[in-house]
């Protein structure tokens, strides 16, 4: 007794010891954004930062997307933009969102925005003014954006830039409507338009903010020559369908020694035997009518690929047991009966009551719980002969389906 | 600066002095049971979405009240760090008080939640980082206990908890021990 009460005092005072060494230790008190901007610049081995964003000047009350980024020891550019701590010099003019939000309040002013990333920091002078826009001016999103100039096919993307009554010129391009007087041509989202392969056109397209229209700016779109397709690269090659599947097809234009483009939402789809198989609203998107063959078509200018597309009857895709209102489980009084039927559902979403011509049994054959019909009318008549529980099978077009029956 | 720090460690002292003054005086009045604890500490650290598993071994002591509460204050130091590309982060020591509620399964198996608050220095080091922090908040877990063998003082345990998860810092262990009952 007394020796347990001796050990007991001791270890108290062991971890008292202990614990108050612990404390005692000098070690500095942690802040774990701190530490995980620390890691993020190990991680990516960030050697410098810099903060940009689109604009230097915004309109009062607009929002402005600010972007962090890093440089590493390879030179090679890192985005830093969530990692980032934000602060600006005065709230009263805008506040900084995580994520790099910029929002601007109703006066007029410059602010400061500094983003902060363990010892780094970046800075950068964000302009809020509420000047008037005066013109709108469209250029290409190219290393010459004076050059409006593709060939057919080939999307460009296009920059819209605001001319202010405080002389500053601003990328408005996120704010601008964009449209074209030219009908083979076709804006695709955003600024980025793709020409139709229709003819070789000058398609006028402009840019329009707060009732501001620009200029019509010409394009000037060639077929052949520098930056003209040598050839389309059409793919799947020779699928075959069930009525009511659909394919979606991609074309790939190959610009000489250039990467392939993607141009499958701006050529022209065609199908040869469109009651077998067609296109909708002229997408890359086929869908099979009926049983046979069509040959599809992709054009852009004078350049096209083609492959036969075979359309068989339609595909049985599931076979369901019914009733089956219960998770799989149908339950039966013992010496009741209880009809069960089958659907069959297809590729072209129809579906169909197979019961007659579907083959019925019970899984366990040497099990006394159930037995199953297979013999027309009585198809799918199940008899509930002894308590338990066993599971009936129906098999039709290379399909199976079961479900769990219990007698009670 | 000096200042605050002292009442910083004054602050965090005040939990552990409480649960200490508890020990001394339910040793006198309250006619409970002391036990002590050696575990094996399998740690995780998430930071900066990687993960860290630096493991610790760790002695505890603590006072069981009834049958269902008691009480454990605990000290761990690194066995091992651990390495993610070139960062390598090691929980030097760790000091935890852990309240716990049972529910007796029968008489050789003890199935509980804790609730307490950890202390812990985390060493981070890499290329550009060489940083050695405190951190400290309230924790929680779940564990059980089994008796080895009938009549036996020594209880097997295991023991999950989650030690801090604040900001971008989340550290939760997994602990395998035994405790032997005085």
């Amino acid at each position: 007794m007394f020796f347990k009460k001796l050990i007991r005092q001791k270890i108290i005072r062991l971890s008292f010891g202990l614990l108050m060494l612990s404390l005692l230790n000098s070690c500095s008190e942690g802040d774990p954004t701190n530490l995980y901007q620390s890691l993020i610049v190990e991680f990516n081995d960030v050697q410098s930062m810099t903060l940009s964003s689109l604009n230097s000047v915004i309109e009062t009350g607009d929002s402005l997307q600010l972007t962090v980024t890093g440089l590493n020891s390879q030179m090679a550019e890192v985005d830093l933009t969530e990692y980032v701590s934000w602060s600006v010099s005065d709230d009263n003019l805008a506040r900084v969102k995580s994520g790099g939000l910029m929002e601007s309040f109703s006066t007029d002013g410059m602010v400061t925005i500094t983003a902060s990333l363990a010892s780094f920091t970046a800075t950068h002078v964000v302009t809020l003014s509420s000047a008037a826009l005066s013109s709108i001016d469209v250029k290409a999103d190219t290393v010459t954006p004076d050059t409006l100039a593709t060939s057919v096919c080939r999307p460009l993307a296009l920059k819209a830039f605001g001319n202010y009554d405080d002389t500053t010129t601003r990328d408005i391009t996120d704010k601008v409507s964009w449209s074209t007087l030219t009908t083979s041509a076709i804006l695709k989202t955003g600024p980025v338009i793709s020409l139709s392969n229709f003819e070789v056109s000058t398609p006028d397209i402009t840019a329009t903010l707060d009732l501001i229209v620009s200029n019509a700016a010409t394009i000037d779109v060639t077929d052949d020559g520098v930056g003209g397709i040598d050839s389309l690269v059409l793919s799947p090659s020779t699928p075959t369908l069930n009525v009511g599947e659909t394919q979606n097809f991609q074309v790939l234009a190959v610009y000489g020694s250039e990467i392939d483009v993607d141009i499958s939402s701006s050529v022209k789809w065609m199908s040869s035997e469109p009651d077998k198989a067609e296109f909708n609203s002229n997408n890359q998107v086929l869908t099979a009518v009926l049983s046979g063959t069509t040959t599809v078509t992709a054009v852009c200018g004078d350049q096209t690929d083609n492959t036969l597309v075979t359309v068989e009857g339609k595909a049985l895709d599931s076979l369901t047991i019914e009733p089956d209102n219960t998770g799989r489980l149908v339950r039966i009084d013992l010496g009741q009966t209880a009809q069960l039927s089958v659907t069959a559902y297809y590729s072209d979403l129809s579906e169909e009551d197979v019961t007659d011509s579907a083959e019925w049994s019970v899984v366990n054959p040497t099990g006394v719980f159930i037995s199953v019909d297979n013999v027309s009318p009585n198809k799918g008549l199940v008899s509930a002969d002894a308590i338990g529980d066993d599971l009936v099978k129906v098999t039709f077009g290379g399909q199976e389906a079961t479900l769990n029956v219990t007698v009670q | 600066m000096q200042h605050n720090r002292r009442l910083i460690k004054i602050k965090k002292a005040i939990p552990f002095s409480f649960v200490l003054l508890l020990l001394l005086i339910s040793g006198r009045s309250i006619a409970g049971g002391l036990f002590a604890d050696v575990s094996y500490v399998g740690s995780s650290v998430l930071i900066a979405e990687q993960e860290f598993k630096p493991t610790l071994l760790q002695v505890g002591i603590g006072w069981q009240f009834t049958d269902r509460f008691a009480v454990q204050v605990s000290q761990a130091s690194a066995e091992s760090d651990d390495n993610v590309a070139t960062v390598t982060s090691e929980i030097e020591t760790m000091s935890s008080v852990m309240f716990r509620y049972g529910s007796p399964i029968n008489g050789d198996v003890n199935v509980y939640v804790m609730g307490g608050h950890t202390d812990f220095d985390l060493k981070t080091t890499g290329n550009t980082l060489s940083s050695t922090e405190n951190f400290a908040g309230s924790s929680w877990g779940v564990g059980f206990e089994e008796r080895l063998s009938k009549n036996s003082d020594f209880r097997l345990h295991f023991d999950y908890v989650i030690h801090y998860n604040q900001d971008e810092l989340k550290v939760e262990s997994y602990q395998l021990g035994i405790r032997y009952v005085f």
